[in-house]
């Protein structure tokens, strides 16, 4: 036979007397060691000295071969010794400048494409063929022909980092002004806005966190195309009049076939820190203060 | 837009694209800006539908409008900050601040929870006692039709055509529950639903005879 539970009926009553007061602890302050570690720079730093310290106890232990893998304390000394005396930073600044043309150049094909693309069928037809189509080649790979084509020159690796910065741009815009709400669009008319103040006022705006995604992504692309591009081919480039000291790549790539070995480390180093410098300051700080001071994007 | 047949006029001109002359508010919460703050989407729009011409202007008649809504303190705060019922009511707030020749609200208080409408209700009310302005607004709820509108227009679905044109001025949250308040409510009641009684009835009918 099949009973129901049977209700439970429960006396009502009403709190008379709401008082905060005895309700204790409402917030407490976390103990230092909590606050310490609930800083996410601190946490990370401390994974990083740790690797420092396993590398430096492995190298000296081990005794391993310091052509194959420098100590750490080496590698450090030698960071100093290039940066002081072997124009360590006038090559990273030259490669930097290489990289700055190149991204600037492809940012504007990237938005003469998408205005395309957004304006008109064909545009958006040609866009995502041309994506489909090149987007899978590494940039690297144009950089022969590129050679080719332009001669030895920062032209070539120009060229290669164009490759390498239109397509996540485009694509990651196009993206973005696909996907802005069909409410905001409406708003944006209803104000008033035509052409380009709709363009500039509201829907870039509105686009930018992915907009933004594309811009970050085109760098690390063009960042490594260019390392790449400077190690496989910088000898032959840095031999012209114009990138007469050579790129960070050249400086990795002259040093390995030196046996110097330290530097190479140091090279690489620096590669590492130019990267967390413009991904972790620039483009976190542009972060903090549009998209996610906007909740249009969290984390 | 054209219409295919007939025209649309605003106090005599005809109508043919969006304009800031009609202002909409929209039941979807995203229709403020995130990139700005409150006071920030007011002045967007005074400023680019040629309400203002400067920024002071703006600012000062933004701030006239938040106050309306009861959301001054945070005029710098940026929407997604703010609860549902909040943007609800900054979106009113820029609506009502292009001091348009007809405010359009479609179904604005239809994600809001039952307190929240409720309190938004008799907010817009407020307001409308304040300024008498003319709003078109949309709702599923017969209720709130009979407290926020004086003239209903009932609708039928599937092609869209008024049904019926009828006064309900006289009605607020006060007459919730009064004889005249529910005749009326369950008079369009009727009229909703009349239509797909009938239809259940033939659907069944016909699902008879062919059985």
């Amino acid at each position: 036979m099949n009973t129901l539970p049977q209700t439970v009926i429960r006396p009502e009553f009403e709190a008379s007397d709401l008082d905060a007061a005895n309700h204790g602890d409402v917030a407490r302050r976390l103990t230092a060691y909590e606050r310490l570690s609930n800083m996410d720079s601190v946490r990370k730093f401390s994974i990083l000295i740790l690797f420092i310290a396993a590398w430096e106890i492995y190298t000296r232990a081990s005794g391993v071969s310091h052509f194959l893998l420098p100590k750490f304390s080496d590698t450090a000394v030698a960071l100093f010794q290039a940066i002081w005396s072997e124009q360590l930073l006038i090559m990273v600044w030259n490669s930097i400048t290489i990289l700055v043309t190149g991204y600037a150049i492809g940012l504007a094909i990237a938005a003469v494409l998408t205005t395309a693309a957004i304006t008109t069928r064909f545009g958006s037809d040609l866009l995502s063929t041309l994506t489909a189509m090149l987007n899978p080649l590494p940039a690297i790979a144009l950089l022969p022909l590129a050679l080719l084509w332009f001669g030895l020159g920062s032209e070539s690796i120009v060229f290669t980092l164009l490759h390498s910065v239109i397509w996540p741009v485009a694509l990651n815009a196009h993206t973005g002004f696909m996907s802005v709400s069909e409410t905001q669009r409406m708003v944006g008319r209803n104000y008033g806005l035509r052409g380009m103040t709709y363009v500039v006022k509201l829907l870039i705006p509105a686009a930018f966190p992915s907009i933004l995604m594309g811009l970050k992504i085109g760098w690390a692309f063009a960042w490594r195309t260019l390392i790449a591009a400077e190690l496989v081919f910088g000898g032959s480039i840095s031999d012209t009049a114009e990138t007469q000291s050579g790129g960070l790549g050249w400086f990795v790539f002259s040093n390995q076939m030196d046996m110097q070995i330290p530097h190479v480390f140091a090279g690489l180093f620096t590669v590492i820190l130019v990267g967390i410098f413009v991904e972790n300051v620039i483009f976190t700080n542009i972060e903090i203060k549009t998209v996610r001071r906007w909740g249009m994007q969290t984390s | 837009m054209t219409p295919v047949e007939g025209a649309m006029r605003l106090k005599g001109r005809e109508i043919h694209e969006p304009g800031p002359d009609r202002v909409m508010v929209f039941q979807e919460f995203d229709q403020l800006l995130p990139w700005k703050t409150v006071k920030q989407n007011i002045t967007f729009a005074l400023m680019n539908g040629g309400k203002c011409s400067t920024q002071k202007d703006a600012d000062e008649l933004a701030m006239e409008y938040i106050k309306k809504v009861k959301l001054d303190r945070f005029e710098d705060t940026y929407p997604h900050m703010l609860s549902g019922g909040m943007k609800q009511r900054v979106a009113i707030a820029r609506g009502m601040a292009m001091e348009p020749d007809i405010l359009l609200m479609d179904e604005p208080f239809a994600a809001l929870d039952a307190l929240t409408r409720l309190q938004m209700q008799e907010e817009l009310l407020q307001l409308w006692e304040d300024t008498h302005f003319t709003v078109l607004f949309v709702t599923h709820s017969i209720e709130e039709a009979l407290i926020v509108g004086s003239r209903i227009l009932v609708l039928s679905p599937h092609p869209g055509q008024v049904k019926a044109e009828l006064n309900a001025h006289h009605l607020n949250h006060s007459n919730v529950g009064d004889k005249e308040f529910s005749e009326l409510q369950s008079k369009i009641h009727n009229m909703l639903f009349a239509d797909r009684i009938l239809e259940d009835e033939l659907a069944a009918a016909e699902g008879a005879a062919q059985s």
